[in-house]
């Protein structure tokens, strides 16, 4: 079952998606696997495993510093496919590689979506990739059966949201706030309004990311869209010393809790 | 790729960009533009290098020489001349360098060199 046809069946369920993010080799090569685990344990649907890279212009402080953790202990694009390779036939969560571009330029566009679909990812999110700029990527990833995931930002315009949301497959990114990836005070409060535009663009289910870091806030998103992203919240748990598993996986399962209790979403939701 | 340029990058085998040193703040970037980049492939442009020491040298020479204080980015234009006009390659030809910068800007980090 490929990652488009897993999440319309789950939103068909009207079961909200739950996604981690975890940057590989974060805090080591060994503990991140386990926390892999223990995010499909807690019920992540997607878990999406982050590949750290020198200039990370979308993350925010936490993500920034677990990126270059990673970096320094010797991650790389190629190990953490086989890290995801392992995982894969243990674990129940779908897996998603998001990954800055000049990685998978240096191994080859090609070749990096054989071996990710090789590894059994798929999907794949490049945010800095513009949309204009996607198509060798979109369709390397189509040719090995992965779906190229898109981006859209509260700015985005009536037009970009149509351009970009009629050709989405596995799920719509939907960056919540401006600016880069971690915590956040409020969700925004016009977030289903954002929702709400995209809706009628496209069938693909919609995802929220950025700045969602507690129970209550991923069921404030998970009322108005499909699923909810969570990151630097988690590499926070993940960074913070022994049994940073099962510190990462009892708060998943928090938030899994909460978010089920979220499942009569009205999909004409307005703010 | 770097900050949504496509470009020649200074990088390692997986991708990741290495860090720059220069002490001309315009060339402190792992990467060029795109416009460079177009200029190398096409065989127009050929690309050397010069160390911040001959930067540093070439910019104290203009200024010696003709009271103009070049930009530390083109003073490594004027040390690579030197380097050209000392081995002879320009005999009896008209070079032109461009002076893309004053080096106004440059005096405090110049200073601070020298005196260290």
């Amino acid at each position: 079952m490929t990652l488009d046809d897993f999440t319309t069946e789950i939103r068909a369920k009207h079961h909200p998606a739950l996604v981690a993010f975890l940057t590989a080799g974060y805090p080591d090569e060994k503990t991140f696997v386990n926390t892999l685990h223990a995010a499909s344990e807690a019920g992540c649907d997607v878990v999406e495993v982050g590949i750290p890279f020198s200039d990370p212009i979308a993350d925010g402080p936490v993500i920034q510093a677990a990126s270059t953790a990673a970096l320094e202990s010797g991650m790389t694009l190629a190990r953490a496919l086989e890290l995801c390779a392992d995982a894969q036939t243990t674990i129940d969560s779908r897996l998603v590689i998001m990954s800055y571009v000049n990685p998978v330029l240096a191994m080859g566009v090609k070749m990096f979506a054989r071996r990710a679909a090789t590894t059994g990812v798929q999907g794949v999110i490049l945010p800095d990739v513009s949309a204009e700029e996607s198509e060798p990527f979109r369709a390397a990833s189509r040719a090995q059966g992965i779906d190229y995931i898109d981006l859209l930002a509260p700015t985005s315009s009536p037009a970009r949201i149509q351009h970009i949301a009629r050709r989405a497959s596995g799920f719509v990114y939907l960056v919540s706030v401006m600016g880069v990836t971690g915590t956040r005070g409020d969700i925004p409060t016009d977030l289903g309004d954002f929702v709400a535009r995209v809706r009628p663009a496209t069938t693909t289910p919609l995802y929220v990311g950025f700045g969602v870091s507690t129970p209550k806030q991923a069921a404030a998103v998970t009322r108005v869209a499909d699923g909810v992203i969570i990151g630097s919240a988690l590499i926070r748990r993940a960074g913070a010393g022994p049994g940073a598993a099962d510190r990462v996986g009892s708060f998943l399962a928090q938030v899994r809790t909460a978010i089920d209790e979220t499942t009569g979403r009205d999909d004409n939701v307005k703010s | 790729m770097l900050h949504g340029a496509y470009s020649y990058l200074m990088q390692d085998d997986d991708g990741q960009v290495i860090p720059a040193h220069s002490i001309a703040a315009g060339l402190d970037y792992p990467g060029v533009g795109p416009q460079h980049s177009a200029l190398r492939d096409s065989g127009r442009v050929t690309y050397d290098r010069v160390d911040d020491d001959e930067a540093i040298d070439a910019f104290s020479l203009l200024c010696r020489l003709e009271g103009i204080i070049p930009a530390l980015e083109s003073s490594h234009a004027l040390a690579f001349t030197r380097r050209l006009l000392a081995a002879n390659e320009m005999t009896g030809r008209v070079v032109i360098v461009s002076l893309s910068g004053r080096g106004d800007k440059d005096v405090d980090s110049v200073a601070e060199r020298i005196q260290s």
